[in-house]
């Protein structure tokens, strides 16, 4: 299995530097968390990451492949799934539609297909049994008809990563799957992401709650100034002082 | 009667225009300007085929829809990878120089004096001479328009095209190439115009640069804008709207060169009115929301 | 004899280059894409066409009229449509078909006004002529070109040098910032309307002195200006002035050398290769990279 990485990675807006020569190595699977203060540079590294931003020097790879120059999709197509820090769903259309959506390799999304409709239905119907499938994982079969943008806050989030499973990524990034988003919910939601990685995928979440972290993740990568300032399991890096001064000093 | 059918069938070709445009505009989601020049240039390879080369109506049709898909990718591909304003520059721009080509060009479409004697359709055997049987094609052909946009935008691929429409960031991460659908849509929106550029063509048997102006790409705007985008119906009505409306102006008895301009100032007011108060239009429901 | 050209397409570039810097302060600062210059650029040249020929005004009287004309024309879109529209967040497409729509209903009010014909602002045939480099140029060639180059200095210096301009700046750079931080937003895009649209209009003026003028040239003069702000570079006063010579060059060396029908072509295509190679232009920075 490829794992993400990437080398000497600089990004800068407007002479700040977001992400300052990072180097970093994701392992294969498990549940790894990015924490860090605002600023650190987790969003603009995960944006990097899978293409949604052009690094201004420095390599991204997945396995040996480089992608640093690869355009988002592309990389979405190579295994890499995300969620975004404000949500993004397709709030005109019903649950179980932005999760069709994210399905892959759709025959009917050609234009030929489209027209000649060719097997088409079948497949449809395949993918729509798939993504109530992930919509009861999340717990939101119930609400499935529903359009997206009537949902509320940490439904919507569920709604996100049954998305993000749907698009079959082996790697998913989350960027904040649990803030702002009511105690319970969040509860649902880090048992998810526990429950994910059993079938050998990558969770990647950032986050600022920190019994969040401590509750899932195997690994937790911590981020300050654009560059990674410690990494290791979340009991031995919580309580290093490092971190207290990153965060309040 | 026999104007009463001419109304219908410039509805016919209108619908046409207007629902193709609107595959574009209310299903993709960005402005195109450039539709005029497509109706002309399907209008002139069908003329040229049929005048030039005797070819049989259909396959000039079909022959300016595969021209008009082609350059098509002379816009898009450049221009569709960036900003919406990029795009719209550059359908701008392709409409000037259509107009130019087709006034300036005068070894291949005469200029302005235009291509007269383009034969009537023969479809299949069958002579369309008369208004009645013009009007039955184009409403053959008009139907199967609105079901190809009917059918493209109730399938998967509607439904990421109309992803793309409200979020494009949300779609790529998905792993879809957006790019290749808005490339596509544009494609098959300016062959659908270039295949009603053919009827217009042979139906009034002379054509001249005029008619593929600018203003013809404002006015099937308009006729999108007013009916409402996004939606099958609402592009029918706009042309409707905007076919009979002028005819009434005619009755008014205003001087034929005012008439033109007067015409054009009601579609920008329309425009104008129309983006203020209610941008989804009569039956739309797409507002070009966010 | 490719002088001849040059100096034609310099010319030709000046006015270009005057709606170009109109249209790139009011694309930078507002994000509108204001269709609807191309209306006030027009408008310029006809109220100055008024001015002398039904008024009986001396030209500096119609002049100062034009601008004040186009200015209040610019100033009154950007108050009454795009405030009231941007305030309701609508979408891009929403405003731009509405400038579109203002400027066909202008552009043909003033052919309903005017008439369709081509009309001129003075006799032609009277000018002064230079000899230059074995190419000859007019005086009304002359006063564009200076004109030209004087305008992007004024706005250039007004934007570096005053409250004002850096304002402005800040507004262009980051809307939502200076909203925040209290800066006079509304205020500042008035003023930016004004200045855009008054070097539109002088623009038109120009044009209408040094050629003619037609209802239609509201259009064509607003794709060329909008080309060369892409080229040169929309947020920058020097890439504007730049882009303008650089279309005006280019059109008028395809007049040398390419048949009628191919002539806008080149501009077009000059289009096409800058948006594939440098959408921001020669002198623009790159805004807008970031898909998020």
């Amino acid at each position: 299995m490829d794992s993400i990485s990437c080398d000497r990675l600089c990004k800068s807006f407007d002479g700040i530097r977001a992400v300052a020569d990072l180097t970093l190595e994701l392992p294969e699977t498990g549940v790894v968390a990015i924490i860090g203060p605002n600023g650190a540079g987790k969003t603009t590294l995960l944006n990097l990451l899978t293409g949604f931003l052009r690094a201004d020097s420095g390599r991204c790879l997945l396995g040996s492949r480089e992608t640093t120059e690869l355009a988002p999709h592309r990389i979405a197509r190579l295994g890499v799934g995300r969620t975004f820090q404000d949500l993004r769903l397709i709030e005109q259309v019903s649950g179980l539609e932005n999760v069709m959506l994210a399905r892959p390799n759709q025959r009917g999304e050609g234009v030929l297909a489209a027209l000649l409709r060719f097997g088409v239905a079948k497949e449809e119907a395949a993918n729509r049994e798939e993504a109530m499938r992930l919509l009861r994982f999340v717990g939101l079969a119930d609400k499935a008809a529903e359009l997206a943008g009537e949902l509320s806050y940490g439904e919507q989030k569920l709604l996100t990563i049954a998305c993000c499973l749907a698009t079959e990524a082996r790697i998913l990034f989350f960027d904040e799957p649990v803030t702002g988003v009511h105690p319970e919910i969040a509860g649902q939601i880090l048992d998810l992401l526990c429950r994910i990685t059993d079938n050998g995928k990558l969770v990647v979440f950032i986050e600022h709650d920190i019994s969040a972290v401590r509750r899932v993740a195997d690994l937790v990568i911590v981020m300050d100034d654009g560059r990674v300032i410690t990494q290791g399991p979340p009991s031995e890096v919580l309580e290093r002082p490092e971190i207290l001064e990153a965060y309040v000093g | 009667m026999d104007y009463a059918l001419h109304i219908l069938i410039f509805v016919g070709i209108y619908a046409i225009l207007a629902v193709s445009l609107d595959l574009i505009v209310g299903h993709g989601g960005f402005l195109s300007i450039a539709h005029g020049a497509f109706f002309g240039l399907g209008a002139y390879a069908s003329a040229l085929m049929a005048v030039q080369l005797g070819a049989p109506f259909l396959v000039g049709i079909l022959c300016g829809m595969a021209v008009a898909a082609i350059v098509s990718l002379l816009v898009s591909l450049p221009s569709l990878r960036l900003h919406g304003d990029f795009f719209v520059v550059a359908s701008f721009g392709f409409q000037i120089i259509a107009f130019s080509i087709f006034n300036n060009w005068m070894e291949l479409t005469r200029g302005p004096l235009g291509i007269p004697g383009i034969p009537q359709p023969e479809v299949l055997g069958w002579q369309v001479d008369s208004n009645v049987e013009f009007v039955v094609l184009v409403t053959v052909i008009a139907t199967m328009t609105y079901l190809v946009v009917w059918r493209i935008t109730t399938s998967p691929f509607g439904r990421v095209l109309h992803a793309i429409r409200e979020d494009e960031v949300v779609a790529k991460a998905m792993g879809k190439n957006t790019l290749r659908f808005k490339v596509t849509v544009f494609a098959v929106s300016a062959a659908l115009a270039a295949s009603a550029g053919g009827l217009y063509a042979h139906y009034i048997t002379y054509i001249d640069p005029t008619s593929f102006t600018i203003m013809e790409s404002i006015l099937i705007i308009s006729m999108v804008i007013i009916g409402g985008a996004g939606r099958l119906w609402g592009p029918l009505i706009g042309a409707i709207v905007l076919v009979t409306l002028p005819e009434l102006l005619r009755f008014v008895g205003l001087p034929s060169s005012m008439a033109a301009s007067v015409r054009q100032i009601v579609y920008g007011v329309l425009l104008v009115v129309m983006m203020m108060l209610r941008p989804r239009g009569l039956v739309g429901t797409y507002a070009f929301g966010r | 004899m490719p002088v001849q050209f040059v100096i034609n397409g310099i010319a030709a570039g000046a006015a270009i280059a005057l709606v170009a810097m109109g249209f790139g302060l009011i694309y930078t600062t507002t994000r509108v894409f204001h269709m609807a210059h191309g209306a006030v650029y027009l408008a310029g040249g006809y109220v100055a066409y008024a001015c002398i020929d039904t008024l009986g005004l001396g030209a500096p009287t119609a002049v100062c009229c034009a601008i004040i004309a186009s200015a209040l024309l610019g100033v009154t879109i950007e108050r009454c449509f795009y405030r009231p529209l941007r305030q309701k967040q609508a979408p891009a497409v929403v405003v731009l078909l509405c400038s579109l729509g203002l400027l066909v209903a202008i552009q043909n009010l003033i052919a309903l006004a005017f008439g369709n014909q081509t009309l001129m602002l003075r006799e032609s045939g009277q000018d002064a002529v230079f000899d230059v480099l074995g190419g000859r140029i007019t005086l009304p060639q002359v006063i564009i070109v200076g004109v030209s180059i004087v305008v992007a200095l004024a706005m250039w210096a007004g934007l570096r040098l005053t409250t004002t301009g850096r304002i402005i700046r800040a507004v262009a750079s980051d809307p939502d910032l200076a909203n925040a931080v209290g800066l006079p937003r509304d205020r500042a895009l008035l003023i930016v309307a004004a200045a855009g649209s008054a070097v539109a209009g002088l623009a038109g003026v120009l044009v209408g002195y040094e050629q003619d003028l037609t209802p239609m040239m509201g259009f064509h003069g607003l794709l060329l200006g909008i080309v060369a702000a892409i080229i040169g570079g929309a947020g920058s006063v020097g890439g504007t002035l730049l882009g303008g010579f650089l279309v005006g060059l280019a059109m008028h060396l395809g007049v040398w050398k390419l048949p009628t029908q191919w002539q806008q072509a080149i501009v077009f295509i000059v289009l096409i290769v800058f948006l594939l190679t440098r959408p921001q232009g020669i002198l623009g920075k790159r805004t807008r990279t970031a898909t998020i």
